[in-house]
């Protein structure tokens, strides 16, 4: 099927009131969280799960996509007005976006960041549109060990860009292939890890581990601190807004910049939004003419990262629709859902689901349109929902953690189970251990362990069958390489650059 | 000094006895071979990988002792740990989960909102009564009779 019949074909499926619709509440429920501090579209994506098991798979897929992009948008208004990241994407938007607002140019920022975040997702689609098709019939000549190896490659390049120590990164990811194993192993029948508790038996419920890291371990951080300071925009006229001539020049390359910053971390399996902010500020940062002017309310400051990020989700489905191996963790949490669909994602997908692949595309395009007009017109209403206390949310949304959870297997088990891993997220966060591996890897290890048995079994127990299977060998180098450019320039040279970044 | 030393090499530790826990266990489920892995191969794989990590975060942590050693001027304080925040959250989920299912929805988030209201230095009981409200008809609404989770909003289910 060429591009052409396929842009129909989703148009077909995406421009049907139902799929609008769904689209609609998703980017609306995206810009939401993106906006409140402190929920971020990986929770409410796992509060959503529950809510689509009795939709269309399609239009579930759409709207659960429309949260997590939609949220990238919100994300930059709560960094420029309360220089407090939104989501924990937007946090480099503080940097330049908050003095920007003290100089009182919070319309301008506000404009950017929402024309930037359409222009760095429209380049990313059309990346998907081109790629995700020629991937996958790549992929569909993948045996058993190029699986296994182009696994591998995610999970270390999800722990090896990471900001900090990449052994605790590293450790983190193993962490979290030791939590996927808990259960039934799925060749023998054997129980795992289960310590003779029933519930334990089908594993952790992905949506349980996700809302523990990452809800209630965010909950529990942001209790007790002092509120940030509200910058009063007053209202926000349209003309405020528009930038001039020369500032329209100004952010032009940084914003392409960004965006292919973006779309190429994005693209990568493992890798997700965050890396790509901070890897297209610091470009700009060092090919700025005046980088003295770096957060101090620079443009290029807030339009390459802004850019980045918006890319990077949407490229983030490059390899989760083609190879079935989610670029990023919340993607990786839309993967759960669609498995929960009896949809699996991989190579076979676009073939066989044609109408879904598409209509999930086309659906990218209606929702950034929407969400440009949530953004631009409609601004106000979102920067008057910053005016909320948070120590009023926060309780209702630890109870709609509980709901969630429970509602998945109507069960108080995983209660408990996500105020476990909320404590250890919580922990984790203190102690400097990076909490996305860990879901990664819990994803990841199943399908990491059942693709080794595999190619086991077909090599007749020969281990150098990942190296000699070219799919494979150059994948497992690719992993050396990325192991190898974190721990080659020495453990002492990376922490005495650290320090500084650490006292800062 | 020996409580910095012990909340500095504390996280490695956990690490290492996580993989030495996870190897423990593993030992009691079948091996296999490589031609044939079994349940317990791959837990093993896992164990090793996991204690060597963790003798990687100690080494590091080890390193930055020295060089904190070495520079003593800029000691850089771990914030208190914050008991009041992580206890009241804790209290009350627990006691969400525990009551929930026996007293009813609607009560069993008021005690949750009440509970975690002491997380904060002040609390203004006139709003989180409103929250409590809110959250009552909202919560009642979308998941017990949208989307019929078997709860019931006062009393047991």
């Amino acid at each position: 099927m060429d591009i052409l019949h396929g842009i129909e074909l989703g148009l077909h499926t995406a421009l049907t009131w139902h799929a609008l619709l769904y689209c609609l509440i998703g980017v609306s429920v995206g810009t939401f969280v993106g906006v409140l501090p402190g929920i971020g579209a990986l929770a409410a994506i796992s509060l959503a799960l529950p809510l689509t098991y009795y939709l269309d798979p399609t239009d579930a897929l759409i709207m659960l996509a429309g949260i997590f992009y939609g949220a990238q948008y919100g994300g930059s208004t709560a960094s420029i007005l309360l220089n407090l990241p939104g989501t924990a994407t937007a946090a480099i938007t503080c940097l330049d976006g908050y003095p920007l607002a003290q100089q009182g140019k919070a319309p301008l920022a506000i404009f950017v960041t929402a024309i930037n975040s359409f222009i760095g997702s429209t380049f990313a689609i059309l990346l998907v549109m081109g790629f995700a098709p020629l991937i996958a019939e790549f992929a569909l000549r993948f045996g058993a060990e190029d699986y296994f190896a182009v696994i591998l490659l995610g999970l270390v390049a999800a722990s090896t860009m990471t900001l900090g120590s990449p052994f605790k990164a590293l450790a983190m990811v193993v962490f979290g292939l030791a939590l996927g194993m808990v259960g039934t192993d799925v060749n023998t029948g054997q129980f795992r890890f289960t310590f003779g508790l029933f519930e334990l038996a089908d594993g952790f419920s992905i949506v349980a581990l996700a809302m523990g890291l990452f809800g209630v371990a965010e909950i529990i951080a942001n209790i007790g601190q002092p509120a940030g300071v509200l910058q009063t925009v007053g209202k926000i006229r349209f003309r405020d807004m528009l930038p001039s001539r020369k500032e329209w020049k100004t952010i032009t390359w940084p914003t392409l910049r960004g965006s292919a910053i973006g779309s190429f971390v994005g693209a990568l399996p493992g890798t997700g939004p965050g890396i790509a902010s901070l890897m297209a500020y610091a470009v700009e940062k060092r090919i700025s003419k005046h980088p003295e002017t770096f957060g101090k309310g620079a443009l290029e400051g807030i339009s390459a990262p802004e850019a980045a990020n918006n890319a990077s989700v949407q490229a983030a489905f490059i390899p989760t629709l083609s190879l079935g191996i989610p670029g990023d963790a919340v993607v990786a949490v839309l993967m759960g859902a669609m498995i929960l669909h009896g949809i699996t994602p991989g190579p076979n997908l676009i073939n066989e689901q044609p109408q879904m692949f598409w209509g999930l595309i086309m659906s990218f395009w209606v929702g950034n349109l929407l969400l440009l007009v949530l953004n631009i017109p409609l601004i106000g209403m979102w920067v008057r929902l910053l005016s909320v206390p948070y120590r009023l949310l926060y309780p209702c949304v630890l109870i709609f953690i509980c709901l969630g959870v429970y509602s998945a297997n109507n069960n108080v088990f995983d209660i408990f189970v996500v105020l476990g891993f909320g404590i250890l997220g919580y922990l984790m966060r203190r102690t400097g251990f990076p909490a996305t591996p860990v879901l990664l890897g819990f994803i990841l290890g199943p399908l990491l362990e059942e693709n080794f048995r595999r190619a086991m079994l077909l090599s007749r127990g020969d281990l150098t069958v990942f190296f000699t299977s070219p799919i494979s060998a150059v994948f497992m180098a690719l992993s050396l390489l990325f192991i190898a450019s974190v721990f080659m320039p020495g453990l002492r040279a990376r922490l005495t650059r650290r320090a500084p970044k650490a006292s800062e | 000094m020996n409580r910095y030393l012990i909340s500095h090499f504390l996280p490695g530790a956990v690490v290492v006895a996580t993989g030495v826990a996870i190897a423990l266990v593993s030992l009691g489920y079948p091996m296999g071979n490589l031609l044939r892995p079994g349940p317990g191969f791959f837990p093993m794989v896992i164990a090793v990988l996991l204690s060597l990590l963790g003798i990687g975060v100690l080494a590091e942590a080890r390193v930055a002792y020295r060089a904190r050693s070495a520079a003593p001027g800029d000691t850089e304080a771990q914030p208190p740990f914050p008991w009041r925040p992580v206890l009241c959250t804790c209290a009350g989920v627990l006691v969400f989960a525990l009551t929930v299912e026996r007293i009813g929805f609607v009560p069993a988030s008021c005690l949750l909102i009440a509970i975690t209201a002491f997380a904060e230095t002040e609390r203004s009981w006139i709003r989180l009564a409103l929250v409590a409200l809110f959250i009552a008809l909202f919560g009642s609404l979308v998941f017990i009779w949208g989307l019929g989770l078997p709860l019931t909003a006062f009393g047991a289910s």
